[in-house]
Order: C-alpha cells, then sequence, then structure tokens
C-alpha cells in the first residue's frame, strides 16, 4: 500500500512513481483477476464440458498474480530513471503475456468443439476474451521502452488500458451479473434485452477504443483537453465519430440498467440451477437462506466442473451430490 | 449434527429490524448487493464523465447546457475550461479503476458468493465487512464531495504524481481541498478494501467445508483469493 | 476413462480440533493415493491475524523505502538526535510484551481450571496481568506523546523537514496500530469476564501484539540509523 506523500518542498517525484506503480500496477490486476475468474465459471457451464486443464488455469492466475509485482516501471520508461532498469522492467512486462496468453489459449481450445450455449452470460463472456486479446496485444507494444518513448501518454495507451482492463472488466462484470443474477435475486434477467445489450456495447466498445490506437500514433497526447496544434486539428473528425459511438454505447448501457431494475421486481422467477451448473451456490436455494444453506453443512463429493458426464440429472454432477459417476477425466 | 472439526463463522441470528437486515447487515450476502448498488452508481457516474469529457473533445467550444450548473468556475456559460476537463478526466479514471472495477468484480460478486462456493455459512469476521462496505461508502461520499467544494476536485489525473499534487492551489483549481479529499478518500477506501480481502483470504482458508479441498474450489473462488492477496499487499 | 469412486472423506478421528499443526499440509489433500482432505483448518484468527501482520509490513515496507530513497537522493536532509524517552518506551513496550505472556498462561490456567504453577487453586483475578499490559501499552503511547512534544520543543515539526516528517509520520502510523492492539486486548477483557474467550483469540491478539514489539524495535533501529 503506497503511502501517503507529504507536501513538502524537495522530495523526488520519481520516489512517488515508484511507490505509486508498485502500487498501481497490481491494483490494475485486482481489477482483471476476477474477470478471468468469472469468465471462467461461466464459459464452463455454458461448454458443458471441462477446461483443458483447469490447474494450470490456476497456476497461470498465480503466475499473473506474482510477476504483476515485478513489472510496476513499465509506466515509467520515460520518467528518467535509469534506462537499464527500463530494460529490467521490459523483460517481465513481456513475460508476463506468457501467463496471459495460456489462459486465453486455454479458453479458445476448450471453446472449439463444445455446443456452447449462448445466452447473455456467454456472450460476454466471450466478449470478455475478445477485448482482453485486443487490449493485450496493444499492450505488448508497449512494453518495448523504444516503441514507448513515441507512445507513453498518448491515446495508444489510454486505448490500451481501456480495452484491456475498462471495458474487458466490464464484460466480465456484465457477464457475472447476467449469470448470477438468477440467483442474487431470485428471478431471471430478460434474455433478449441482455443480447442487445451486448452487441451494442461489443460494436460500441471497438468504435470507441480501437481508434484510440490510431490517435496516440498519430501523435495524439492524452490529458489535453482541446488542439490547438495543426496537426492535431485533422483528426477531430476522428473524435467525433468515437463520441457519436460513446454516446450510443452509453444508452446502450441504460438498457442494462433498466433490465436490472425490471427484472428485480418483474423477471421471470428462477429455480434454483437454472443453468444447469454445478458449484456450491447452485446447489441452494434460490436466493440463499439466511446461512446459505438451510441449516446443513454441504458435503462436497467431486470436483467443480463435472460437466460432459452421465449422471441422473443429466450431462452434469453437482459439486454435492453423493453419487458417484464416471467422470471425463481424472478428478484433481 | 455439528462436526467440531470444520470451521464455522460467527453464529449470529437473523436480523430482525429493517436497519439490521438491509442497512447495517452482517450477511455477507447483502453486503455484496450493497457493493453491487455502489457500483452501478458509481459506474453511471463515471460514464456520465466520460460524456462530458468526449463531447468536449469532439465539439471544445460548444456549451453544454446545464454544465454551468455543477461548477460555475469550471464552465462558465456551459464551455468546459481545460483545467475542468482534466478535473473531470481526474474523476473519471478514480472512480471508474477504484470504485467499479476494484468493487463490482472483487467486493460485490465475491462478497456475495465466496462463503457460498466454500460452503461456509457466512465470513469469519462479518463485522470488518459489513465495516469494510461502508468505509467504502464513505469514501465514494468523500470523493463526490469533492465536486462541490468551492475549486473542484483535484486535477492531476488518478495517478497523482508528485509534485503537481503537493504544491497546493498554485498548480491550479482542485490541488488544495480537492486533492486533500481524493487521498482521503483513497486512503479510506484501502482501509475497506483491506478489512474485505481480510476476510476473503481467511474464508478460503479456514472455512471450507468437508471435501472441498483448495483444488476443488471453483476458478471464481481461486481468482477471489488471488486477488485478495493483492490488495494484502 | 478412469472411474473414481469417491467415499466421503474420512475423518482422522485420532485428531482433536487445536492439536493439528496447522500449516499448508492442512489445507492440500494429503498426498498418496487416498484423496482424504484433511479435516482441521488453522481456526480462522490465526488466520486472519497473519494475513493483518502481512498487510502491516507491506506498508511499513513501503514507508521504509520511501525514507531511504528520500534521504539519499536529497540535500536538505537534517539530521537530528532521537529523544532519548524513546528508549524508555522501547523498554515498556518489550515489557508489555512480557506480561501479555503472563497473562496468556495465568488465563489458560484459569480456563482450562487447572492449578496454578504453585500447585494451589488460581485464586488471582486472571485478568489482572492483562490489564498491566493495557496499561503498560498506554503508558507507551502517553510516551510517544511526549516525544513528539520534545521534538517540537526543538523545532522540529512535521513539516519542518522531511527526517522530521518520517520520524512523525512512522511513530504515529505505528501508534495507531499500537491502540487498534489495544483495542483487541480490551476486547479479550470484555470477552474473558463473561468468560467466553476463545484460546485463539488471545492467542491472535497476543501474537499481534508481540509483533506491534518487535515492528518498534525495527522502526527505532531505522530512524536511528536514518535520522
Amino acid at each position: 500500500m503506497g503511502g501517503q506523500m507529504l507536501p513538502h518542498s524537495g522530495g523526488s517525484t520519481l520516489l512517488w512513481q515508484h511507490l505509486f506503480w508498485f502500487f498501481g500496477h497490481p491494483e490494475v490486476y485486482i481489477a482483471i483477476v476476477p474477470g478471468i475468474g468469472i469468465v471462467s465459471h461461466i464459459l464452463l457451464a455454458n461448454m458443458r464440458r471441462q477446461m483443458l486443464s483447469q490447474r494450470t488455469l490456476i497456476y497461470s492466475m498465480g503466475a499473473l498474480a506474482i510477476l504483476s509485482y515485478m513489472v510496476y516501471g513499465h509506466h515509467m520508461f520515460v520518467s528518467g530513471m535509469n534506462p537499464f532498469s527500463a530494460l529490467a522492467f521490459s523483460f517481465p512486462t513481456l513475460v508476463i503475456t506468457i501467463p496471459a496468453t495460456i489462459v486465453v489459449l486455454i479458453w479458445t481450445f476448450s471453446l472449439y468443439g463444445s455446443k456452447l450455449r449462448i445466452n447473455s452470460a456467454s456472450l460476454f463472456a466471450l466478449g470478455f476474451i475478445s477485448m482482453f486479446v485486443s487490449g493485450g496485444v496493444s499492450g505488448f507494444f508497449l512494453a518495448q521502452p523504444s516503441i514507448d518513448i513515441m507512445l507513453h501518454a498518448t491515446y495508444f495507451v489510454v486505448g490500451h488500458f481501456h480495452l484491456v482492463m475498462a471495458v474487458a472488466a466490464m464484460f466480465g462484470i456484465f457477464a457475472g451479473t447476467y449469470f448470477w443474477f438468477p440467483k442474487m435475486a431470485g428471478r431471471m434477467m430478460n434474455e433478449p434485452l441482455g443480447k442487445i445489450h451486448f452487441w451494442l456495447s461489443f460494436v460500441g466498445a471497438y468504435c470507441i477504443f480501437m481508434p484510440f490506437h490510431y490517435l496516440g500514433m498519430a501523435g495524439n497526447v492524452r490529458r489535453y483537453a482541446a488542439f490547438v496544434d495543426d496537426y492535431l486539428q485533422p483528426l477531430i473528425s476522428v473524435h467525433r465519430f468515437i463520441t457519436v459511438a460513446a454516446l450510443i454505447t452509453g444508452f446502450a448501457q441504460l438498457i442494462f440498467l433498466y433490465n436490472l431494475i425490471h427484472s428485480r421486481f418483474w423477471g421471470k422467477p428462477a429455480t434454483d440451477n437454472p443453468w444447469e451448473a454445478t458449484s456450491l451456490e447452485w446447489s441452494t436455494a434460490t436466493p440463499p437462506p439466511f446461512d446459505n444453506f438451510g441449516g446443513k453443512h454441504p458435503i462436497v463429493y467431486h470436483d467443480p466442473y463435472q460437466y460432459n458426464v452421465q449422471s441422473s440429472v443429466g450431462d452434469y454432477v453437482m459439486q454435492t451430490s453423493p453419487e458417484q459417476v464416471k467422470t471425463e477425466r481424472e478428478e484433481l | 449434527m455439528h462436526d467440531m472439526s470444520v470451521n464455522t463463522a460467527h453464529h449470529h441470528s437473523p436480523p430482525t429490524t429493517f436497519i439490521s437486515k438491509h442497512v447495517f447487515s452482517l450477511d455477507h450476502k447483502v453486503i455484496g448487493k450493497q457493493y453491487f448498488a455502489l457500483a452501478l452508481v458509481a459506474a453511471y457516474v463515471g460514464m456520465f464523465l466520460s460524456w462530458l469529457m468526449r463531447i468536449h473533445l469532439a465539439w471544445g467550444d460548444a456549451p453544454i447546457p446545464g454544465l454551468q450548473l455543477l461548477s460555475a468556475n469550471g464552465a462558465p456559460g456551459g464551455v468546459m475550461t481545460p483545467e475542468y476537463y482534466l478535473q473531470l478526466m481526474t474523476m473519471h479514471g478514480t472512480i471508474m479503476v477504484f470504485f467499479v472495477l476494484t468493487t463490482a468484480p472483487f467486493a460485490a460478486f465475491g462478497n456475495f458468493f465466496l462463503p457460498i462456493q466454500v460452503g461456509a455459512e457466512d465470513m469469519p469476521f462479518p463485522h470488518f465487512n459489513m465495516m469494510s462496505f461502508w468505509v467504502t461508502f464513505v469514501a465514494f461520499i468523500v470523493l463526490m464531495a469533492s465536486f462541490f467544494v468551492p475549486d473542484g476536485p483535484t486535477l492531476g489525473g488518478w495517478t497523482q504524481y508528485a509534485p503537481l499534487n503537493s504544491v497546493g492551489p498554485v498548480a491550479g483549481p482542485g490541488q488544495g481541498l480537492g486533492v486533500i479529499l481524493w487521498m482521503a478518500s483513497i486512503g479510506l477506501f484501502c482501509v475497506g478494501q483491506l478489512l474485505g480481502s481480510l476476510n476473503f483470504i481467511t474464508t478460503t482458508l479456514d472455512l471450507r467445508v468437508k471435501g472441498m479441498s483448495l483444488m476443488r474450489l471453483p476458478l471464481t473462488a481461486w481468482a477471489w483469493f488471488i486477488t485478495s492477496c493483492h490488495v494484502r499487499s | 476413462m478412469a472411474t473414481t469412486i469417491h467415499e466421503p472423506p474420512q475423518i482422522d478421528s485420532e485428531r482433536l480440533p487445536g492439536h493439528g499443526k496447522g500449516g499448508w499440509k492442512d489445507l492440500s489433500p494429503a498426498d498418496g493415493d487416498l484423496r482424504v482432505v484433511q479435516e482441521y483448518s488453522p481456526p480462522p484468527s490465526s488466520t486472519a491475524i497473519w494475513v493483518v501482520i502481512f498487510g502491516v509490513t507491506m506498508m511499513f515496507a513501503a514507508f521504509s523505502s520511501a525514507l531511504i530513497v528520500r534521504k539519499g537522493s536529497s540535500y536538505d536532509w537534517q539530521s537530528f538526535t532521537l529523544p532519548s524517552i524513546l528508549y524508555l518506551n522501547t523498554f515498556v513496550l518489550l515489557l508489555s510484551s512480557v506480561s501479555l505472556e503472563i497473562a496468556r498462561r495465568r488465563i489458560a490456567t484459569f480456563m482450562g481450571g487447572l492449578k496454578n504453577h504453585v500447585g494451589q487453586p488460581n485464586t488471582q483475578n486472571p485478568s489482572r496481568w492483562l490489564y498491566i499490559t493495557l496499561a503498560l501499552g498506554l503508558l507507551f503511547v502517553a510516551g510517544q506523546y511526549v516525544a513528539w512534544r520534545q521534538l517540537a520543543a526543538q523545532g522540529l515539526y512535521l513539516a519542518t523537514n522531511p527526517s522530521s516528517s518520517f520520524f512523525y509520520v512512522l511513530t504515529a502510523v505505528h501508534a495507531l496500530h499500537v491502540l487498534g492492539g489495544l483495542g483487541g486486548l480490551l476486547y479479550c477483557l470484555r470477552r474473558l469476564s463473561k468468560s467466553t474467550l476463545r484460546r485463539n483469540t488471545l492467542v491472535a491478539t497476543a501474537r499481534y501484539w508481540h509483533f506491534m514489539g518487535v515492528l518498534w524495535v525495527y522502526l527505532i533501529v531505522l530512524l536511528w540509523i536514518k535520522l
């Protein structure tokens, strides 16, 4: 946790940056790691089969977490710190793409050949993957000090982090909401509205943030309020396009708000396990009683994602079910 | 039949009054929903700020009707000053990163679902959990308050680089009281999240039911656990 | 595909709660073929207090690194001698750790209904030594306040110089956390008076309190070297 700096003459701006980013970089991973978990969880329930390697997913998440402490200097390539440290930070930054890529590849190859159930939650989960990859790819460029010199503090950076963190995490939140709303509120959300929300947000987000990369490469500096230079004036039309896209995408979020509120009071009542999922939250009542399990302590017999098996209830077996089934692969 | 060797959370009887059920609830599910509501409000505020920024970037000289009501200094006649743009931008970033992106996937869903996914009745320290929400809530109020102080909120970006953040009002509007409020808000926010993550880690490690080994945890539980360790450091 | 047959995990009936060692090997399935899940998890208060200690350590690590870098990179660092009362305060704090340990043992004897160390039924008030610890803790905080007044009398205030800033901030943050520890002691006292104090709670509180002592020793050494 960064300490608070006292107002004082003297002091070191570089010190602030080191302290801030040592906190700041893990902070953004705090924003994205739950999203990774939520998306995996939702995809598993909708794919109806297991991930290629769940253990690897867990280890990759852990690796992301650990490496995130070593990369913070990539926010400071042009801050005036020792250029050799820039190299020292660039290397782990490039390395951290490896667990992130592994996660994406596991998702992609697990999805391949599966019959993914399409609903709002799984659409947003897929959208998360898309945004995460798009944003992640632009990060690859920023990780290299030589390129970053040109792109630091331009709209390229803004485009990168909005895609990889803001939009992806928001999609994770939306996915989680559509998935878990039945359990939290006891009612289903409106599915057609959810799909409209998804498509507008998905297309809209790309319309907003993809041009940011172009703007950044064209030299548009970030955190500037207006453009007086001649060479930035031609970019105004791009900005206008983005603004229109932003307003439309913004309105799409109001659809979501309406859906939330309407479903809360007038949505179709939900069953205990509308998605036929296996983890413990679906084994209790909807919404869960005060002490979660109605006075009993559940006993867990299975791994969390036993889909694609044959059991008495269908193609899945819940974690708390004592039923013994032939599982898809050796349990962890 | 109660197995003595399985850890249980504090037993507290179901709440009866409106206040204890919906306001100062110890139930992790209610706290999760409260966080969700907070994140929702924060998200829409942040989105509104982004609209203002985008409109200004696209049509910089056009007045935005009503903006002078929010800040007479920052937007005389509805036309945004560059300083006010920076103030809006700072608040957009701060609100979104802290009060939406950290709160919703981690605190809101995590609080609601982690104990259930682990098989517990509640978190081990429900009072800390409740405090964590209310501290975060107060942090949000403090941050919002900076909109309404005379000079407006801070304009240094969510990164608040020194020395811009430390030299005071000579750096621009909002660098006096605005910075102090920002720092106070983020300090409170950090305290709230520390309390919350304490609960998460303890729940994951100690309150799993019979049969729930670490490898049998759903991936979301893993994600929340890893994130909580991040928050601690 | 293998058919995995799952029986409900076996409970090792020889392991009573409180006698397991805890630690990592209790958190994952036992090695070997049997998928037996250990029944014993560490008590929540124990995990929680380690988490808290870790968090506080991280914060003071950040402060320490800020102090070291700030001193190393500046030309305006004004060193000063630490007020001598600080050493007395250190002694008081360490003494309070000792008294807390005595308290813990007395309370354990009392709660267990056993005879005390001289073989007689315990007639002393078991919370006496907790009160002593509390008093010593308060004395420490008071002593810190005196130290601040002494510095102020020398003309060194919070914003006078980076060195004095760090001194005030570090000692104040530590004192704040000590006050938190005092709150924990009060909680234990209240529970003890109602005879509902759990052993784990007291152990966790004691652990935190000792950590405060260790942290203070670290801080005073750091300040002495750097200031």
